[in-house]
C-alpha cells in the first residue's frame, strides 16, 4: 500500500531537487527581488524613532497583547493592525523593531504580488517582473513598508482584491471569488481608504458592465448625474443650506438620531433618493425591453457578453453562490472577529461600520494638517519618478485604444483593460485623495502602487519587443544598443553632476535666514546644463519617429528607466536608512525625533545604574504623553501628570518630561530650584510654507491665510486665479534661483528654511546630574574587535 | 479573444524561460564562490573598527563634493577613480564610512572573478590558488576595507593583464585602453604599471596601427572623463595631472629607497604563507624549467616597490599580489603533491597525528628551555624531565607508524600546510582587530586611531545640548552650531566627522590665531597649542589619539640584532610572538592632537570643565 505512495513521495521530491538545480531565469529572478524585498523591509528595522501615530498603534496593541482589551475607534481606523502587532509581540516580544515586523511583512508580499499578473491579459510576464522591481525601488513603498500604520495593509489587501478581480475575469475560478470577498472583508479591517477602492472597482465595473451589454445606462446615468447637478445649483441659488455636520466627535446617540433625521430629510438628500429612484426605474425599462421576454436574465447576460469580459465575470459570479456563500461567511467571521476583539467588544460591529464611515466623513470639513489640493502631485515627482512619467503615457495609451476601438471597429489592444483599470484605479485614487480634507504623506502608496504596477505593465511591453529583437540583432547592433543606452545614463549623469557644481554657491548671510546662492557668473550657465538632457530626450524622440532606428528606442526607454531607479534609489535609501526621522523630507512630515529615542536609552542605563532595573521614577506630562507611553511602558514607576505640576513632593521624582506647550513661567521656576533642565525636539516637522504650499492657491483651505502664499491678492480665488498662480510657479522655474533651489531641494532635500518642532524640557534632579551625562556620553559607538588577549613578552617586561 | 495581437515572445521561447543549470554551475564555481564567501566576510569583520583615516577622509570629503557640488580639494584630485567610485556610492547610499569603503570592498571581491579571467594563462588551478592566497592575504584584505585606491589599482592591474593576453580586437582595445588610463587615476603609482603595460602593449600589438590607436584614444577618452567628472570640472585634467605628477614624484620617485625595508617585513611578518608559497613557486618553477616570468615579475615589483614605493599601502598590496601569483605556483604544485585521499588511510592518518603531537610537544619542550628555570627549579624541571619522556614516547610511536604509512612523506607537507593556512586566516581576520598591539604594525601605520571617534561623539553631543535650537538653513535640524576651528595638518579626518557642522573652518596653521578668539572648539597640532592658549587661556585641553605610526622596530629594524636573531632561538621565539599576537617590545603611542574646548562645552563633553 504504502510503496507507490512512497515512490510518488520521492518522484515528486526529486522533481524538485531537479527544479530548484535548473531554476528559469524568471524563477531566479523573482527569488532575487523576493531576497532583496526582504532584506530591504527588514534591515535596520527598529532604529527610526516611532512616529506619533506608531507609538499610539504600539502601545495600544501592547496593552492588547498584555490582556488589557482593545475596543476599536475609527480615529485609528481598522482593527487588523492593532491585532497582527499583538500578535508580534506575543511571539517576538515588545520592541520597536517587533512593531514593524507586520508592516514589514506586508510590504515583502506587495513586492510579489505582480506576480499573480503574469498572463498575458495582465501585465505579462516581463511586466508583471518589472512591476516587482518598482515596488521594490519604491522610496514611498519602502518607507511606508516600514511604517506601522494601516495603509500597507490597506494597499496590500486592495491589489489582492483586485487581482482576484482581474483573474476571476480572466477565468472564473471559484478560488478567485472566495479570496476576493475574504480580502474585501480583510480590507474593512484595515483603513477607510478602501471604501475608495471599493468604489472604484464598483465604478469601474459599472461602467465595463454597462459598456459592454447594455451601453445605454450610460446615457441613463449621464442624464441623471446632470439632472442632479443642475438641482445642486438650484438648490445653492434658493439658499439651501450644504449637508448636516456629522458628529463624529464622541457622538452620543441622540446626536446621531438627530443627525440622521437631519440628514434623511434635507432637500438634496431627497432629490438625490428621488432621482436615484427614477434613475432605476427608468434604466430597468429600457434594459428589460432589450431582453426577450422568455430569456432568463443569466442567460441574456451570457448571451450579450462575451467570456472574458467583466459582464461576464460578474454573471458567473452571481451564479456561483456555494462560492458566494463560502466568501461571505469567512469575510463576515474575520470581519466579526476582528473588530468586536475576538468577542470581547461587540461594540466594534457598529463602530467599524457607520462609525467608521461617519468619523472619516467627518473628518473632511475638519482638514486636519490642511493641506492643499496638489499635495500629491508636487509629492509624487520627488519619489515616484518612474510611476509619475508612466502614468501619463499610460492614460495616453488606454484613451488611444479606447478611442481607436470604437472609432475604427478594430478590436481592443492587447492588455487594454488591464492598463484602463489601472489608469481608471490610478485617476480616482488621486483625485479622491486630492479631494479628501485630510492629506497625509503615508496616503500616497495608495496611488503610487497603481502607477508602479502601471509602469510595469508598460515596461513590459518595451521589454518583450526588445527581447525579440535583441534575439535577430547583429553583435553590431547589440553594441549600437548597448552604447546608446551608456550615452543617455552617462548624459543624465552629467547633467546632474553639473546642477549640483553650478547651484553650490556660497549662503549670503546677510539676509535674516541664510540663502544658498549660485555660483557667481553662473546664472547664464545654467540653462547650457539642460543641454545634455535635450540629447538625451532628443536622442529617444529622434529614435522613436525613425522606423528604422525604433528598435533602439526601447534600449534607449531602459536606459532612462535605469537612470530612474537609480535616482529612487538614492532618494528611497536616505530617507528609509539614514534619516527615516528627520523631517527634510515631505515625505516624512512630523515625526518623532530621534532624541527621544536616545533620552529613553540614557534613562534606560539611569535606570539600571540606579535601581538595577527600569525602576526609575519619571513624570510626564499631556504633551510628552505620545509616544512617552510606549518608549516608558516598562518603567513601572512611570507617572502620567496631565498638564500641570504646582507643587514637589517631599522625595521629587528623579526625572520629569515637560512640554513647553504646557510648562508655565512659575512651574518652571519651581522645578529650576531642584532640577537641570535640557532641552530637546519632540516632533519635528517639514517646512511646508517655505517649500511647496506656494506652488499654487489652494482656494478650498479653511485658513485664509494659507490659501494663497504666491501673491497679495486676498480670498475669494477663481478657478482662472488657481491656474495662474500654477504657471507663475512654472513660469518662475526658468529664473536661475529658483531653478537652483528646486534642484537642490529635490536632488539633495536641502531645505530653504529650518525645520519646525515641539518641543520638550527634561528635568534631571541635581544631585542625578553627573551620573545622567555619564550615562549619556559612555555609549558604545565602535563594533570592536578583540583580538587574543596579548601576554607580555621578556622584552616587554624588561622594557 | 479581446486582444489585437500577441507578445512576440509567445511564439519563441522567452529568455524568462531559459533554464539555468544552477546546479552544475554551482558544482563548477565553488571554490570560487566560496573563495568570494571568505573574500565578503574577512573584508566585512571589523569593517568600520578603524574611522577613515585622514587620507580617506579627504578622498571622501572630495567625494562628497562631487555628489553635492562642493569644491574639489586639488591636492586630493590625485585619485580621481576611487574618489568618484565613492560618490557613486554616497549617491545611492549617502555619505558614510560604510558607504565610502563600498567600492573597496566591491574591488576586492571583483578580484576573484578577475583571477579567474587570467586562468587561461595561469591555468585554472594556480589563478584558483592565486584568488585563495589573496583571499586570505591581510594586505589585500586591509585595502580592501580602504578608500585609498589601493586594491582598485591592484583590480584594474589584473583585468588589463587579461585584457593585454587576449587576442588583439577592436574592443579589447578600447577595454585595455580604459584600463591603462584607470590605473594612474587610481594611484600615482598607477602611472609606473601603466607604463610597464603600455610597453608590453605596444610589444604585443606592434604593427597593429588601428589597435594601437583604439587603445591611445579610449584611454585619453577615459583620463579626460573621469578627471573632468564627466566633463563638469574642465579643470580637473589638469588639476589631476598636476596633483598626481606631483604626488609620484614626491611620494615615490624622490623618495627612492625610502622605507624600503617596509615591503620585506610585511613579507616576513603578516605576509609569511604567501612568502612561503612564493619561495616553494620560485623553486618549482626552477626545477621544472617551465615559465619563468613569474619570478621576473616578482622580483621586479618587488624591486621597484622597495626603490619607490615609499612603503604606501598601493606599494605593499602590488607586492602581496605577485607574491601571490608567484606563490599560486607553489600552492598549486603542493596542492598536487598530496594525495589527500591516502590522509584517508588509517596509517596515514595516525603518522599525521602523531606528526602533529611530536612537534606540539617538541615546541612546548623548546619554549620551556628558552624560558629557563626563572625562580622555581624543581616544577621547571619536573616539566622539563615530563615533557622530554612524552617527547620521546610520541617519537617512539611515531617511528613505529611510519614504515606502515602509504604516503608518510606526505604528512609533514600537509602539516606545515595546515599551520600555514591556520596562520594566513588568523591574519586575515584580525588585520582589522584592535588590540594594544595591532595597531602597532606596518600596515595600520596611517591608520586613524579608533579612539578618536569618542572624542568626536563627546563633541557632537554637547553641540547638541548647548545648540539643539539654533536653526539655520545650513543647519535645518539645529544642534550643529558649535564654532569649531582645525589646523588644516590635522584637520581630517575630524572635518569629516563634523561636516555636518556649518561652522567649522579649517584654516592653515598661520591662521590660527585670527580664527580661535571665537572657537568653541580648537582642533590643533601639539606644536600650535602653545600659541592658541596664549590667545585662549580658557579652553580645556585635551589630548586626543589621533593617527598610528609603525613601531620604531620596525621602521627602522636593528640588523645587527636581527642577523644575530637568525641563529638565536630565542629570538625565534619572539619572531613567532609577533607572528602571531603582532607583539612588540616598545608598541609606538598614536600621534596625538589637541582639542581645545571652551568650558561649557567641556563640561557636557564629559571633560574637566577648568582649563
Amino acid at each position: 500500500m504504502s510503496t507507490p505512495a512512497l515512490s510518488r513521495v520521492a518522484r515528486a521530491s526529486v522533481g524538485l531537487s531537479q527544479r530548484l538545480a535548473r531554476p528559469t531565469v524568471e524563477q531566479l529572478a523573482y527569488a532575487v527581488i523576493a531576497l532583496l524585498s526582504f532584506v530591504t523591509r527588514f534591515w535596520d528595522l527598529g532604529s527610526r524613532a516611532l512616529h506619533h501615530d506608531e507609538s499610539l498603534h504600539t502601545y495600544f496593541s501592547w496593552v492588547y497583547e498584555q490582556g488589557n482589551g482593545y475596543i476599536h475607534h475609527p480615529m485609528m481606523h481598522g482593527p487588523a493592525l492593532f491585532h497582527l502587532d499583538a500578535l508580534a509581540y506575543l511571539l517576538l516580544g515588545s520592541s520597536d523593531w517587533a512593531s514593524r515586523v507586520p508592516a514589514a511583512l506586508f510590504g515583502v508580499a506587495l513586492v510579489l504580488l505582480p506576480a499573480f499578473l503574469r498572463g498575458e491579459r495582465f501585465l505579462g510576464r516581463w511586466g508583471a517582473l518589472a512591476a516587482s522591481a518598482f515596488l521594490l525601488f519604491s522610496p514611498s513603498v519602502l518607507y511606508f513598508s516600514r511604517f506601522i500604520r494601516h495603509d500597507i495593509f490597506a494597499v496590500v489587501a486592495t491589489t489582492l482584491l483586485f487581482i482576484c478581480f482581474l483573474r476571476y475575469v480572466e477565468r472564473p475560478e471559484r478560488r478567485w471569488l472566495v479570496l476576493f470577498l475574504v480580502t474585501g472583508a480583510f480590507m474593512l479591517t484595515t483603513h477607510e481608504v478602501t471604501f475608495v477602492s471599493v468604489f472604484i472597482l464598483v465604478t469601474f465595473v459599472a461602467l465595463a458592465f454597462a459598456a459592454r451589454v447594455a451601453p445605454v445606462l450610460l446615457a441613463t446615468s449621464g442624464v441623471a448625474l446632470a439632472i442632479f447637478g443642475l438641482l445642486l445649483v438650484f438648490f445653492e441659488r434658493l439658499g439651501v443650506p450644504g449637508l448636516p455636520s456629522i458628529p463624529w466627535e464622541n457622538p452620543t446617540s441622540e446626536a446621531i438620531v438627530a443627525f440622521a433625521i437631519r440628514l434623511l430629510t434635507h432637500p438634496i438628500t431627497l432629490a438625490a433618493i428621488g432621482i436615484g429612484l427614477l434613475w432605476l426605474l427608468w434604466s430597468w425599462r429600457l434594459v428589460a425591453r432589450s431582453k426577450p421576454p422568455d430569456q432568463s436574465w443569466t442567460a441574456w447576460l451570457r448571451q450579450a457578453s462575451p467570456p472574458g469580459s467583466v459582464a461576464r465575470a460578474l454573471g458567473n459570479a452571481f451564479s456561483d453562490r456555494f462560492g458566494l456563500a463560502w466568501g461571505t461567511s469567512i469575510g463576515l467571521a474575520l470581519f466579526v472577529t476582528l473588530y468586536t476583539s475576538l468577542f470581547t467588544n461587540l461594540g466594534g460591529l457598529a463602530s467599524g461600520t457607520f462609525g467608521a464611515l461617519g468619523y472619516w466623513l467627518g473628518q473632511h470639513g475638519v482638514q486636519r494638517g490642511e493641506q492643499p489640493w496638489f499635495y500629491y502631485l508636487v509629492m509624487m515627482p520627488q519619489y515616484e519618478p518612474v510611476a509619475v512619467f508612466a502614468f501619463p503615457i499610460g492614460a495616453a495609451v488606454t484613451l488611444w485604444g479606447g478611442v481607436r476601438t470604437v472609432l475604427r471597429g478594430v478590436p481592443f489592444p492587447r492588455r487594454w483593460q488591464t492598463t484602463a483599470f489601472l489608469a481608471y484605479w490610478s485617476t480616482v485614487m488621486l483625485a479622491v485623495l486630492s479631494w479628501a480634507g485630510e492629506k497625509m504623506p503615508w496616503l500616497i502608496i495608495h496611488i503610487s502602487v497603481p502607477m508602479c504596477l502601471l509602469a510595469g505593465l508598460l515596461s513590459g511591453l518595451v521589454l518583450e519587443r526588445l527581447e525579440h529583437e535583441w534575439r535577430t540583432w547583429r553583435p553590431t547592433q547589440r553594441r549600437i544598443a548597448l552604447t546608446l543606452g551608456s550615452i543617455v545614463v552617462l548624459l543624465l549623469a552629467q547633467w546632474y553632476l553639473a546642477m549640483t557644481w553650478l547651484t553650490a554657491g556660497p549662503y549670503d548671510t546677510t539676509t535674516s535666514v541664510a540663502v544658498r546662492t549660485i555660483r557667481a557668473g553662473s546664472a547664464a550657465w545654467l540653462r547650457f546644463t539642460w543641454i545634455p538632457v535635450l540629447i538625451a530626450v532628443i536622442l529617444l524622440l529622434a529614435t522613436t519617429v525613425d522606423r528604422g532606428w525604433r528598435p533602439y528606442a526601447r534600449t534607449l526607454a531602459l536606459a532612462w528607466l535605469s537612470a530612474l531607479l537609480l535616482f529612487q534609489v538614492h532618494a528611497g535609501w536616505r530617507l528609509t536608512y539614514r534619516e527615516g526621522d528627520v523631517p527634510r523630507d515631505m515625505l516624512i512630515y512630523v515625526q518623532t525625533s530621534p532624541h527621544v529615542v536616545q533620552l529613553t536609552r540614557d534613562l534606560e542605563r539611569l535606570s539600571l545604574e540606579l535601581t538595577g532595573g527600569l525602576g526609575l521614577e519619571i513624570w510626564y506630562d499631556s504633551g510628552t504623553q505620545w509616544p512617552m507611553n510606549w518608549y516608558l511602558r516598562e518603567f513601572p514607576n512611570r507617572r502620567y501628570f496631565g498638564t500641570t505640576i504646582s507643587a514637589l513632593p517631599d522625595h521629587p521624582p528623579p526625572v520629569i518630561l515637560y512640554s513647553l506647550e504646557f510648562l508655565r513661567p512659575e512651574t518652571d521656576t519651581l522645578l529650576r530650584g531642584s532640577y537641570t533642565a535640557f532641552d530637546y525636539p519632540m516632533r519635528w516637522w517639514y517646512p511646508e510654507e517655505t517649500t511647496y504650499r506656494a506652488f499654487a492657491i489652494a482656494p478650498e483651505l479653511k485658513t485664509p491665510s494659507r490659501q494663497n502664499l504666491q501673491t497679495n491678492q486676498p480670498p475669494p480665488y477663481s478657478f482662472a486665479d488657481v491656474l495662474r498662480s500654477i504657471w507663475r510657479s512654472i513660469a518662475s522655474a526658468r529664473e536661475p534661483d529658483q531653478q537652483a533651489k528646486l534642484f537642490r531641494l529635490v536632488a539633495l532635500r536641502e531645505l530653504p528654511s529650518p525645520i519646525g518642532s515641539y518641543r520638550f524640557r527634561v528635568y534631571v534632579r541635581n544631585d542625578l546630574v553627573p551620573a545622567f551625562r555619564e550615562a549619556r556620553i559612555d555609549q558604545p559607538r565602535l563594533d570592536a574587535v578583540l583580538a587574543a588577549p596579548p601576554v607580555p613578552t621578556e622584552g616587554e617586561r624588561t622594557g | 479573444m479581446n486582444a489585437a495581437d500577441v507578445s512576440p515572445t509567445r511564439d519563441a521561447t522567452s529568455l524568462l524561460d531559459r533554464q539555468i543549470p544552477l546546479g552544475s554551475w554551482l558544482l563548477t564555481a565553488a571554490p570560487w564562490l566560496g573563495l568570494l564567501l571568505v573574500m565578503l566576510g574577512t573584508r566585512l569583520y571589523g569593517l568600520r573598527t578603524y574611522p577613515l583615516d585622514p587620507h580617506e577622509a579627504s578622498l571622501a570629503a572630495n567625494a562628497v563634493a562631487v555628489v553635492s557640488g562642493g569644491d574639489l580639494s586639488a591636492t586630493d584630485w590625485a585619485q580621481p577613480l576611487p574618489t568618484l567610485l565613492a560618490a557613486l556610492s554616497f549617491f545611492l547610499f549617502g555619505p558614510g564610512d560604510g558607504a565610502a569603503r563600498l567600492p573597496s570592498i566591491l574591488a576586492s571581491l571583483a578580484l576573484v572573478p578577475a583571477l579567474a579571467l587570467l586562468a587561461p594563462v595561469l591555468g585554472r588551478k594556480r589563478a584558483l590558488a592565486a584568488a585563495a592566497l589573496l583571499t586570505l592575504s591581510p594586505t589585500v584584505a586591509l585595502a580592501g576595507t580602504r578608500l585609498d585606491g589601493a586594491i582598485v589599482l591592484v583590480l584594474l592591474a589584473s583585468l588589463a593583464a587579461a585584457a593585454l593576453v587576449r587576442e588583439p580586437s577592436v574592443s579589447g582595445a578600447v577595454l585595455l585602453g580604459a584600463l591603462l588610463a584607470a590605473l594612474p587615476l587610481s594611484d600615482p603609482l598607477g602611472w609606473i604599471v601603466a607604463l610597464t603595460m603600455l610597453v608590453l602593449a605596444l610589444v604585443r600589438f606592434r604593427g597593429n596601427g588601428r589597435i594601437l590607436a583604439l587603445l591611445g584614444t579610449s584611454a585619453l577618452v577615459t583620463l579626460a572623463l573621469v578627471s573632468t567628472v564627466l566633463f563638469t570640472r574642465p579643470s580637473g585634467l589638469a588639476t589631476f595631472l598636476g596633483a598626481s605628477w606631483s604626488a609620484l614624484w614626491h611620494d615615490h620617485l624622490a623618495a627612492l629607497g625610502h622605507r624600503w625595508t617596509f615591503p620585506a617585513i610585511v613579507l616576513a611578518t603578516d605576509e609569511v604563507p604567501n612568502l612561503i608559497a612564493a619561495v616553494t613557486g620560485a623553486v618549482v618553477l626552477v626545477r621544472e624549467r617551465h615559465v619563468r616570468w613569474p619570478i621576473g615579475l616578482g622580483l621586479l615589483v618587488l624591486l621597484l616597490v622597495m626603490l619607490f614605493g615609499n612603503g604606501t599601502r598601493a606599494a605593499l598590496v602590488l607586492v602581496a599580489v605577485a607574491t601571490g601569483v608567484l606563490g599560486a605556483y607553489g600552492l598549486s604544485a603542493v596542492m598536487a603533491h598530496i594525495r589527500w585521499s591516502a590522509l584517508l588511510d588509517r596509517w596515514n592518518a595516525a603518522v599525521l597525528g602523531m606528526l602533529a603531537l611530536v612537534v606540539f610537544i617538541g615546541l612546548s619542550l623548546l619554549g620551556r628551555l628558552l624560558d629557563g628555570p626563572n625562580d622555581s627549579l624543581l616544577a621547571w624541571s619536573t616539566g622539563l624531565v615530563s615533557l622530554l619522556l612524552l617527547f620521546a614516547v610520541a617519537f617512539w610511536v611515531l617511528r613505529t607508524l611510519w614504515p606502515r604509512a602509504s604516503a608518510a612523506w606526505t604528512t609533514p607537507v600537509v602539516l606545515v600546510s595546515l599551520a600555514l593556512f591556520a596562520l594566513a586566516v588568523r591574519n586575515t581576520m584580525l588585520v582589522n582587530a584592535t588590540t594594544s598591539y595591532r595597531p602597532g604594525t606596518i600596515l595600520h601605520a596611517g591608520d586613524a586611531s579608533p579612539g578618536l571617534v569618542e572624542v568626536v561623539e563627546r563633541i557632537r553631543r554637547a553641540s547638541t545640548d548647548l545648540t539643539m535650537f539654533q536653526f539655520d538653513p545650513r543647519d535645518p535640524t539645529g544642534g550643529h552650531g558649535l564654532v569649531i576651528v582645525a589646523d588644516r595638518a590635522v584637520a581630517q579626518p575630524f572635518a569629516w566627522y563634523l561636516r555636518d557642522f556649518p561652522n567649522l573652518t579649517i584654516v592653515e596653521s598661520g591662521g590660527l590665531a585670527s580664527a580661535v578668539p571665537a572657537a568653541q572648539v580648537v582642533i590643533a597640532a601639539p606644536n600650535d597649542q602653545a600659541a592658541v592658549a596664549a590667545l585662549r587661556p580658557d579652553l580645556v585641553w585635551q589630548p586626543v589619539p589621533y593617527r598610528l605610526a609603525a613601531p620604531a622596530s620596525l621602521a627602522r629594524p636593528d640588523w645587527p640584532r636581527l642577523a644575530v636573531g637568525l641563529v638565536d632561538p630565542r629570538a625565534w621565539r619572539e619572531y613567532v610572538s609577533f607572528l602571531l599576537y603582532r607583539r612588540v617590545s616598545m608598541p609606538t603611542q598614536p600621534e596625538s592632537v589637541l582639542v581645545g574646548l571652551a568650558p561649557d562645552v567641556a563640561a557636557l563633553a564629559g571633560y574637566p570643565a577648568v582649563p
